[in-house]
């Protein structure tokens, strides 16, 4: 009991000791074994000495002040909340993971670079031509990912497949223009748009399905388990080994302007075979292997 | 005893939290969320493993609670006991203050026939059916899933439901991180503790030792007591893992004055447990898990007068319990599209040695028995319904064949909705002695909803009908029902209620069946904004004991769990924190033999690290 009482005070007089400079500041919104997945990612190739600070465990955190006092080469923001949090910084690198906000914020912010939740259009369209599907409902919000949708469109035309877009303001808008695709579309794509899924809206996508005989292609093993009928599932741990390399970049001088935001390096796809069968999509058709 | 008091204070109560939760709506606010990994993960919500494997609560058709890390955390709890007191449903008789013996009722049915599990083996004693939630230290724990009512489909021997404690697992990302706590409270009762925790490439561990003792908040229940949990585990490739785990603990105790027969009881507690176990993807869909566990449980029980402190019986100094369980389990989970198959079997080899230290005393005696059981548990989807049926056969040896099926649904009728039904048939073993005598059997039948259609209100209600019957159980039907409410937190506050009716009646003649629990009620309010913390609970329990038991179960007793973060860098942090235990000096006891601690206090502080 002495014993144990004497170490914690010792340790708590010096904890304030405890604080070295180093290379990396993460901040990670909260703990969720999606960012340690990612992170574990961002570690596993090299060892970049750095210090972790989970917003959530805080009511409240001065991001600018930690950088000012510790001056790390650079941060890595895990979620959105982070990015949020990192929005003040505008000498310090950041590498923006896991946020679907760093699409909008990235053309005002030099320092800002990363790694979208979007796969490449290409991938998702290749698979539809697997499928034999010429006609793809897509739904988005203009704000959002109206820039990716212009690319899907341009790759569309090119492989000859015709996008049937339509623009949602509000969760519950995605609910009428679903009702508007009926009978003009052979298939859905579900894009990690917050507008256009939501959690009182994703549902629709799959009754839809169901009522139509359409197959939906989403992003996120977690819908294959809903009904969609295939995936293109975002490597987590890969996610963060492209951004050490990144991180290594900058460690070594390069910009952060001078790094493009990319695509994810491992996408997979996944397919449920029954709701496949039950469309009559030929699994092999639609197995078409990614380029890793 | 009057029976107007405590139901005046109930209805005053429920009254208060009416009102309450009536003004939540003009001042709650959402939570931030992050919005991206919510959409990536389709919003996926906590799972339980009822059914031995992973699966979302929404498709969870048994009564089913779980608690967190943070949340016994908040309680400055010191062993499972400390928490288990907080949840709706559960009636819990302590002995004494932390660590001494605490007896478990879930939904009233008798201990015995409530089964602990911790990382999915028994901690339950043969000799007596006892499973002493006092002996799990609260820091060690990461997660609690209870499942109330029968569960035998899925893990055998579980009349009452089953309580299983998931214990920490390796701090990812860091190479050695932890915790050192150290508590003291009135008749120097103190709990202290260091964890170790870490990962290193594919291995990490998760160590810790711990202290707890008390000279006795009552007469005769002092204690002494010496912990220690390892974790190991190595990360296969493709997600696979080999885990190695290791629990000792040690209680040296006073149980039980009673005055009325000059008697003193004095167990000394040594339980042991180790267990190997692999996990491996067989491929996208199916996964192999398979483990094996042995443990020890040794209790040296001995009577003392407490006039003259002399051997209670003359010619009996220690009665001795020694067991032995070797065991394994092996499970295969199939992940399908729709479904989710838990196919899996149980070994256990048990021995069971009593005598007395004198080894004349008592005739000793031994037994060796050998049970195994197979199981088979779905979860079928379509759409919004899930069902779920299960069976178990099990071989007892001692207490015949056992065959357990179970049929649950759930359907989420609305996005903020979901309606449960589950029907089963369990059964329980009496204890193992020399002779032996037929199993319990329960059939349960619960139905219920829950629900955040209420804007900033979860609400859940379970109806439940308990038939039991068998060994020397009086036929009789336990009909209840239990409601819990939660409110989202405003200004970091939030509000949380149990209520848990039972009435529990002879089937032969409809007459009532004492010392079963009538009433439950717990009521908590939390507020955590990261810096400070506190927790006020209160709970209330009707035990209905007989009359000439003396029971006194008047009011709520209203525990203060306060705690405040004075220093915090990413990775460490000081923290102080307070508890203030029965503040009112309320009665709340079964039996005038045992009768609750009074109000006391305590301090303490814990540094991570």
């Amino acid at each position: 009991m002495r014993i144990l009482t004497a170490l914690i005070v010792s340790l708590a007089l010096l904890l304030p000791l405890a604080a070295d400079a180093y290379d990396v500041l993460v901040l990670q919104s909260r703990r969720d074994p999606a960012f340690e997945e990612a992170l574990a990612g961002f570690r596993a190739n090299r060892r970049f000495s750095e210090r972790v600070v989970v917003l959530a465990d805080y009511a409240d955190v001065d991001v600018t002040r930690i950088v000012r006092e510790d001056r790390p080469a650079l941060v890595l923001a895990l979620g959105d909340r982070a990015l949020e949090a990192a929005r003040k910084l505008r000498q310090t690198p950041v590498i923006a993971l896991i946020s679907l906000g760093i699409h909008s914020r990235h053309a005002t912010r030099s320092n800002l670079t990363g790694i979208g939740m979007f796969a490449p259009p290409e991938r998702y369209l290749s698979l539809f031509q697997g499928m034999k599907k010429r006609r793809v409902g897509l739904i988005y919000h203009p704000a959002k990912s109206g820039w990716y949708v212009q690319l899907a469109r341009q790759a569309a035309q090119r492989l000859g497949i015709e996008l049937v877009t339509r623009e949602v303001s509000t969760p519950r808008d995605t609910l009428t223009q679903l009702a508007t695709l009926a009978g003009k579309v052979d298939a859905l794509w579900m894009l990690p748009d917050a507008t256009a899924v939501a959690r009182e809206t994703v549902e629709a996508y799959f009754r839809f399905s169901q009522e139509h005989n359409v197959p939906v292609v989403s992003f996120a093993n977690a819908y294959l388990g809903l009904g969609a009928a295939a995936v293109l599932e975002i490597d987590r741990a890969e996610l963060g080994r492209q951004a050490s390399d990144m991180g290594s970049a900058i460690l070594k001088g390069t910009e952060a302007s001078d790094i493009p935001l990319a695509y994810p390096r491992r996408i997979q796809l996944r397919t449920n075979p029954s709701v496949m069968k039950h469309l009559g999509i030929a699994a092999e058709r639609a197995a078409l292997h990614p380029r890793e | 005893m009057s029976l107007s008091k405590p139901q005046h204070t109930i209805s005053i109560f429920w009254v208060a939290i009416c009102l309450a939760l009536g003004t939540l709506p003009c001042l709650a606010w959402g939570e931030e969320a992050d919005e991206t990994l919510g959409l990536f993960s389709a919003w996926q919500e906590e799972a339980s493993t009822a059914s031995r494997a992973p699966k979302p609560l929404s498709q969870t058709a048994e009564n089913v609670t779980v608690v967190t890390t943070a949340e016994i955390e908040a309680l400055n709890a010191h062993t499972l006991a400390d928490v288990l007191d907080t949840i709706p449903g559960i009636q819990v008789q302590h002995n004494g203050g932390p660590g001494v013996s605490a007896y478990t009722f879930i939904q009233s049915i008798d201990f015995i026939h409530t089964q602990v599990f911790v990382d999915g083996v028994s901690i339950t004693n043969l000799g007596s059916g006892f499973s002493d939630t006092s002996l799990i230290p609260a820091h060690i724990i990461e997660r609690i899933e209870i499942v109330k009512g029968a569960a035998s489909s899925a893990w055998g021997q579980a009349l009452g439901g089953v309580i299983n404690v998931i214990t920490k697992s390796p701090e990812r990302g860091r190479t050695i991180a932890g915790a050192a706590t150290a508590s003291i409270g009135e008749q120097t009762t103190a709990d202290t503790s260091l964890e170790l925790s870490g990962t290193k490439d594919r291995l990490g561990y998760y160590l810790s030792g711990s202290y707890l003792g008390s000279d006795g908040l009552l007469p005769n229940t002092q204690i002494n007591s010496n912990r220690a949990y390892a974790k190991l585990t190595y990360d296969l490739p493709n997600h696979g893992q080999i885990w190695a785990t290791y629990f000792y603990t040690r209680a040296d105790m006073g149980d039980l004055y009673a005055a009325a027969y000059d008697l003193k009881e004095q167990p000394d507690k040594r339980f042991q447990m180790g267990t190997l176990g692999l996990r491996y993807p067989m491929g996208d869909r199916l996964e192999l898990e398979v483990s094996g566990h042995h443990s020890f449980n040794r209790v040296d029980n001995s009577y003392f007068n407490i006039s003259n402190g002399a051997p209670w019986i003359p010619s009996l100094p220690t009665a001795i319990n020694k067991e032995l369980v070797s065991g394994a389990s092996a499970k295969l989970v199939w992940r399908g599209d729709d479904n989710l198959l838990v196919a899996g079997s149980d070994y256990n080899h048990l021995e069971t040695y009593v005598n007395s230290s004198d080894g004349s005393t008592v005739s000793p005696f031994s037994r060796k028995v050998e049970r195994w059981g197979v199981f088979l548990n779905d979860t079928l989807t379509l759409g919004s319904v899930s069902l779920t049926p299960g069976v178990r056969f099990d071989h007892t040896q001692t207490a015949g064949d056992q065959f357990s099926p179970a049929l649950g649904a759930t359907w989420q009728l609305t996005d903020t909705t979901l309606l449960r039904a589950y029907t089963a048939r369990g059964y329980g073993l009496p204890v193992l002695g020399l002779t032996d005598y037929p199993s319990v059997k329960i059939w349960t039948t619960q139905v219920g909803a829950e629900s955040s259609a209420i804007p900033y209100v979860w609400v859940k209600g379970t109806l439940f009908r308990n038939q039991t019957w068998g060994d020397t159980v009086e036929q009789r039907i336990a009909l209840g029902a239990e409601l819990e409410a939660r409110t989202t937190p405003i200004w970091n506050a939030s509000l949380g209620a149990g209520y848990t009716f039972t009435d529990t009646t002879r089937t032969k003649d409809g007459s009532e069946v004492n010392d079963f629990a009538r009433h439950t009620v717990q009521v908590a309010l939390r507020y955590n904004d990261n810096t400070y913390r506190g927790v006020l609970t209160g709970r209330h329990v009707f035990w209905n004991s007989r009359p000439d038991e003396n029971g006194s179960y008047g009011g709520l007793t209203w525990d203060l769990h306060l705690g405040a973060v004075l220093f915090k860098r990413e990775q460490s942090s000081l923290e102080l924190f307070f508890s203030g235990h029965n503040l009112f000096n309320a009665s709340q006891y079964e039996t005038y033999l045992i009768p609750n601690t009074g109000r006391w206090f305590e301090g303490g502080m814990r540094v991570r690290f």
